[in-house]
């Protein structure tokens, strides 16, 4: 009788686990990844740092270059061709006939022209202008984007007349239907890599343009498609591109994504690229436990397992000890490592400050000894092995083994070396007025939230204090939006960082850490006429045996000055997009990239 | 005071109240010593030039003054202006508001699988009072409220999702609302919001069945929440009845037990109950964030979540203002419905 009470319950429950049966089975063709953070939106005339963003963009649309395969210098893609003139500043492509946008519409310069006017004049504070290299260095580099451009300046003017003067000044033309010209500011080494980013992205017009509204407000500026200085909102969840995947359905709530194969694809550069999945779904599933469970149970191909979670999925004492990746999971697949575009790296600040904007009384840093002898403190083989589970590599300067003009053979401006450390910080002492008889207190900050930092920022301190040279360190960890604001207002001296690059090519990353207008020099003050001098020479130079040669020279400049320490360059298992990615044994086809944000989807299948 | 005055001084409250936490989330955000409000607009790492962000904080008003700061936030407010957030790349309120169906769905259904455990556990525990079943029914609930969620959605994923499919029996989701392939082949047209009604009424089996699969495992983990307390409400309220004179008369009318405790004593000893569910629910329709996240359901909770982890204090600002507003609005809505279903109370 009392179970029969139950049996309502009973049934009710039965029914529900039995409807599992009615839920369809995903297909060898269907192919679906958990990612941690999935994407927010997809128009590439925004910038981002979220990879998920970008890895939808690689798949559906495409650029004038591109990378074939793991190369990582770009080839001709939607162009067949190109030829550079006027020593540098004039880029002409040919393109290739045939080629048709998810929309039907074709393909031609003036789509060309229209991708790259968009995105100057939507002028998104971290898009192409802000991408595109600035500072004195490199004043924009398409021709009347700076002029045009707010992200440089302050006062924004985006009138018709603003607009006109941007298009007057020719930075994209039309030469014929299949030939389009660019035209530079000045010459620019790495322009190509730059346009092979997916700010290179090149967009249906017909498609943005049926869904536009002219603005309303008559002062505003505009072309046909674009209004200046004005978001999109609809491209942000819409595409429209010639790649292999066509964006099927954005779902602003979930974060989710479905790309189905596109049937008309013109097959890339070999004619061979044929997406052989037809659907791609990416889930953005927030919960590490919960990505990992999926993929051990098969229901995901690939997700996206964090670096502090590897050991889950890897056997730890054979990595650590033995340096060999073996999967401890049965189906499951872990390839790498390989070298990345991330570098995790301490940097000191010359001038330091209060916060009320003066400068502080005491400045250690100016002192190249003590620089050099915070640096000696820090022994970056055992962070690499304690804090990144072994997932960085040693690298003398800020650069990584996948990037252009990665040269072993320049030198670091440092060892670890704790008896060297004490000599040069007894020493600087005397000049600047701290010893052991007068002890001077130091605070090095990092971030709460970055649990990775707080051992560095820990080693330092004890390091330096078991020195007994006079220099009391203390440890403070900060709140994100404090430790930003401590490093960014140059309050501090010391501050632990890591850094990513969305291209191959160095250029950014020169001029962040080398040039005085840099975005991390200018918060440490590191300024050297002669780094400033060779960047500018770097950037300018177009033939690459030549631009390698002088990237090695002011990187040795660099790191002579002592002001960054190199802790290690990233390596990845998988493809990582913010996470390192790991893949069921029966998803074929995989190879590595560092330029790839998260996977080309083409090149996959399943088994 | 009539019933109107009444319900509209409430609102007037609400007001107040909503200006109070306002103030208080924009000055903590805005005035803490040495945070610069600026960094939580900018991804870190970005590489942006000293003008831009000049330019970026005279856009944003920063350069003055925090009182000034705060008359133009909350006229933005009132605008219905909650700023624009990067984690949703959507604005504030549009991206709140977009996301509530979900996390209705969820709490709902949490309350009702709540309720519906509680209720005849807390009516089994007084009829056996102090006896084995007593004990074991408190055990357990109590047990239920003193496990971390988090884990306790991990466990629930671990057994009905993961061990079940392993031995290729009937499983349970793990994430999301609806599968990704039902959605795919059976699009649901968006009416209400909540997938379990939108698919009634448009017919549609395949998604309904699978809204109902995908609700079970997050409705339940956040049931435990609530259940303990349930349970413990209805036991107490439940033996209080049963003292009442007219229990002892309709026992010696010779009644069924049954008849006695669900006519007679179930209806007055519920009340209670019906005040902590519905309490609750104002408190689950604030987001459910860590049950959200760990089975990524695409509610609020979860946005809130993305967008404590992305620094995006817009977006949390927003939030708590949000739920604020929802436990104000819910609490009021419990305190009319009380004069509904109590005839002895009168405003």
């Amino acid at each position: 009788m009392r179970l029969a009470r139950l049996l309502p319950a009973v049934l009710a429950f039965a029914l529900v686990m039995a409807l599992a049966a009615l839920a369809p089975a995903a297909s060898s063709d269907t192919l679906v990844w958990d990612i941690a953070a999935g994407p927010q939106y997809v128009d590439p005339v925004m910038g981002t740092s979220a990879q998920a963003n970008v890895m939808v963009m690689q798949n559906v649309y495409e650029r004038l270059v591109w990378y074939d395969g793991p190369g990582t210098q770009p080839i001709p893609w939607l162009a067949t061709g190109w030829e550079v003139k006027d020593g540098g500043r004039r880029y002409i492509f040919k393109l290739r006939k045939g080629i048709k946008f998810h929309d039907g519409a074709d393909l031609d310069a003036a789509a060309v022209k229209f991708s790259f006017d968009r995105a100057v004049l939507i002028d998104d504070p971290t898009g192409i202008g802000s991408f595109f290299p600035t500072g004195t260095a490199a004043p924009g580099i398409l021709k009347g984007s700076w002029e045009f451009s707010k992200s440089f300046g302050v006062g924004k003017d985006y009138s018709q007349a603003a607009v006109d003067r941007y298009l007057a000044a020719g930075a994209v033309k039309v030469i014929d239907p299949y030939t389009v010209e660019f035209n530079l500011a000045q010459p620019y080494g790495a322009f190509l890599s730059d346009i092979a980013t997916f700010m290179g992205s090149i967009v249906s017009p017909a498609y943005v343009t049926k869904h536009w509204t002219k603005p309303a407000d008559a002062a505003r500026g505009f072309i046909p498609g674009v209004t200046a200085g004005q978001r999109d909102e609809r491209m942000l969840y819409f595409a429209s591109g010639t790649g292999p995947y066509v964006l099927e359905t954005f779902d602003k709530a979930t974060a989710n994504v479905v790309l189905k194969a596109n049937p008309t694809y013109w097959g890339g550069p070999t004619g061979k690229i044929k997406p052989r999945l037809q659907t791609v779904i990416v889930r953005a599933t927030l919960d590490q436990a919960t990505r990992l469970l999926n993929l051990k149970s098969g229901e995901v191909d690939i997700a996206d397992i964090s670096t502090a979670a590897i050991f889950d999925v890897i056997d730890k004492r054979k990595w650590l000890e033995d340096g060999k990746i073996e999967p401890i999971v049965p189906g499951i697949s872990v390839p790498g490592p390989n070298p990345w575009l991330t570098i995790y790296f301490a940097k000191m600040n010359v001038k330091m400050k209060n916060p009320d904007g003066s400068l502080a009384p005491f400045q250690p840093f100016q002192d190249a000894r003590v620089r050099r002898a915070f640096a000696s403190s820090i022994d970056t083989a055992d962070i690499r092995r304690n804090v990144f589970n072994g997932f960085a590599e040693a690298t003398s300067w800020g650069l990584t083994p996948a990037q252009f003009g990665y040269d072993p053979k320049v030198k670091a401006g440092y060892a670890f070396n704790l008896e060297e450390a004490k000599k040069l910080l007894l020493e600087a002492g005397k000049d600047l007025g701290f010893g052991p008889d007068k002890p001077r207190d130091m605070v090095i900050i990092y971030n709460a939230a970055a649990p990775w930092q707080s051992y560095i920022a820990t080693q330092v301190a004890s390091n330096v204090n078991k020195l007994n040279v006079g220099l009391k360190i203390d440890v403070k960890a900060l709140s994100f939006a404090e430790y930003v604001n401590s490093w960014r207002s140059q309050l501090t001296g010391f501050s632990i960082h890591s850094t990513f690059s969305l291209t191959a090519d160095p250029n950014p990353w020169l001029s962040a850490f080398g040039t005085s207008a840099g975005f991390w020099a200018r918060t440490s003050s590191y300024d050297n006429a002669k780094a400033n001098a060779l960047y500018t020479r770097q950037f300018q130079t177009l033939d690459p045996k030549q631009r390698a040669k002088v990237i090695s020279e002011l990187v040795q400049v660099v790191n002579d000055d002592v002001m960054w320490v190199w802790i290690g360059a990233a390596t990845a298992y998988g493809q990582p997009t913010f996470n390192p990615n790991v893949l069921r044994t029966s998803v074929k086809g995989f190879y590595y990239n560092p330029t790839y944000q998260g996977f080309y989807f083409p090149a996959l299948w399943k088994e | 005071m009539g019933f109107v005055a009444y319900v509209l001084k409430r609102l007037a409250y609400l007001g107040l109240v909503l200006l109070g936490v306002s103030a208080v989330v924009f000055f903590l955000l805005r005035g803490m010593p040495g945070v610069d409000p600026l960094a939580a607009y900018i991804a870190p790492g970005l590489p942006i030039s000293q003008d831009a962000l000049t330019a970026l904080r005279r856009e944003l008003r920063l350069d003055e003054p925090l009182p000034v700061q705060y008359v133009y936030y909350v006229t933005n407010l009132l605008r219905g202006d909650w700023g624009f957030s990067r984690t949703a790349a959507q604005p504030v309120l549009e991206a709140l508001l977009g996301r509530l169906p979900a996390t209705i769905e969820l709490a709902v259904f949490a309350v009702v699988l709540s309720t519906g455990l509680g209720v005849p556990l807390g009516i089994i525990a007084a009829l056996r009072r102090d006896r084995a079943t007593d004990v074991a029914v408190r055990v357990i609930s109590i047990t239920g409220i003193s496990f971390p969620v988090f884990w306790l959605g991990i466990i629930l994923q671990l057994v009905f999702f993961y061990y079940l499919g392993q031995l290729g029996l009937p499983s349970l989701p793990s994430r999301g609302r609806v599968g990704d392939l039902v959605a795919l082949q059976s699009p649901l047209k968006a009416v209400t919001g909540f997938y379990v009604v939108d698919s009634l009424i448009a017919g549609n089996l395949a998604v309904f069945t699978s809204a109902l699969r995908h609700l079970l495992l997050p409705a339940f983990t956040l049931s435990l929440i609530s259940l303990a307390a349930i349970v413990r409400i209805m036991r107490a309220s439940m033996l209080e009845v049963l003292r009442q004179d007219y229990i002892l008369l309709a026992r010696s009318k010779g009644l069924p037990l049954r008849i006695i405790i669900v006519r007679h004593a179930l209806r007055n000893a519920i009340t209670p109950v019906l005040t902590t569910a519905g309490t609750t629910l104002g408190i689950l329709l604030g987001g459910a964030v860590v049950v959200e996240t760990v089975f990524s359901w695409p509610g609020i909770g979860r946005l809130a979540a993305q967008g404590i982890l992305n620094n995006d204090s817009i977006l949390v600002v927003g939030f708590t203002l949000f739920v604020a507003t929802m436990m104000v609005l819910v609490n009021l809505v419990v305190d009319v419905l009380y004069a509904v279903v109590d005839p002895r109370v009168r405003y």
